[in-house]
């Protein structure tokens, strides 16, 4: 192993102890009472979450009560936190496992297009062919297992590490890399013809 | 994988992250830290409430222990008159017979 990549884990071990001491000791802070500790954690969370809670919901408001009924959930059992855990993962569990229970749950409201990133000067038949590629690969998508797809949206789209989608998922990181091996087979299969075109 | 790279790169094409604004996120981090104080300064007060409960209930309950009036302990004379006669007090009549009370003492043992 060469000692730069020695180093550099070293160094990403020292930051992940770094960061856990740290949140212990904002939610120590929490379970004093302290607001605003609080209020730190969630802003340094948010986006993440968010993210999850869309990839899982597919609904912007949906999304938005997940978030905030995950943090909600957090605040009434900071007690049961054990300090000197990282606070991420035990986040990303409640939202996870109250994400898949309102799938199933509840008849949510159709699943709404992502803002679409082109420029409006984008000429019509050009525009139709993302949209049409684009239905295709949700189609895809749907074809995989609720978990599958979540970690191949969050590695390929949103630019999660395995390393994060595993500790959300409380998964080990080769169960990560299966699922992400698992879907690619999927979809090479069910999308073969847009790579043939 | 060749093909893994061409289908990534078509599917980035059509689709991207989750979008958010900034000022969105804010507005619901700011929704949350509002609910979650409400919720702890709640906590904060139900348990100072739960403690205040407690107390008083330990209190009421030590106030009722030393209203309760004593009963005096069961006596040999007080067995004679008619009293409750405790099986101690029965048996110190028995080992200790002075001036016949262990007739009585006896008799009253029977009786009950």
């Amino acid at each position: 192993v060469e000692p730069a990549l020695v180093r550099t884990e070293a160094a990403a071990r020292d930051a992940a102890v770094a960061l856990v001491a740290e949140e212990s000791a904002l939610v120590a802070r929490v379970q004093a009472g302290d607001t605003e500790a609080f209020d730190i954690l969630v802003r340094r969370y948010i986006r993440r979450a968010f993210t999850v809670a869309f990839r899982l919901l597919g609904h912007r408001e949906d999304a938005e009560d997940l978030v905030q009924e995950t943090f909600m959930i957090l605040v009434r059992q900071i007690d049961d936190f054990q300090l000197g855990r990282p606070f991420g993962p035990w986040m990303y569990r409640i939202l996870i496992n109250r994400g898949l229970n309102a799938r199933k749950a509840r008849a949510l409201r159709r699943t709404e297009a992502l803002p679409e990133d082109v420029s409006g000067d984008e000429a019509p038949d050009l525009a139709l062919e993302r949209a049409e590629v684009r239905a295709r690969f949700r189609a895809a998508l749907s074809k995989l297992p609720p978990r599958q797809k979540l970690v191949v949206e969050l590695i390929e789209l949103d630019g999660f590490t395995r390393g994060e989608v595993a500790d959300a998922l409380d998964i080990s990181d080769a169960t990560v890399r299966w699922h992400v091996h698992d879907a690619w087979r999927t979809l090479r299969r069910v999308l073969a013809p847009l790579v043939s075109r | 994988m060749r093909s893994n790279a061409r289908l990534r790169a078509i599917w980035r094409g059509v689709d991207g992250p989750v979008p958010m604004g900034e000022a969105h996120l804010n507005q619901l981090a700011s929704r949350i830290a509002d609910d979650s104080r409400r919720a702890l300064r709640a906590r904060k007060s139900w348990t100072r409430a739960a403690l205040s409960i407690g107390f008083a209930a330990a209190a009421a309950a030590a106030m009722a222990i030393a209203m309760i009036p004593k009963r005096p302990a069961p006596t040999l004379l007080g067995a004679i008159k008619g009293d409750e006669a405790s099986a101690r007090t029965f048996e110190v009549a028995m080992v200790g017979p002075r001036d016949g009370a262990w007739v009585i003492a006896a008799a009253i043992g029977t009786d009950r």
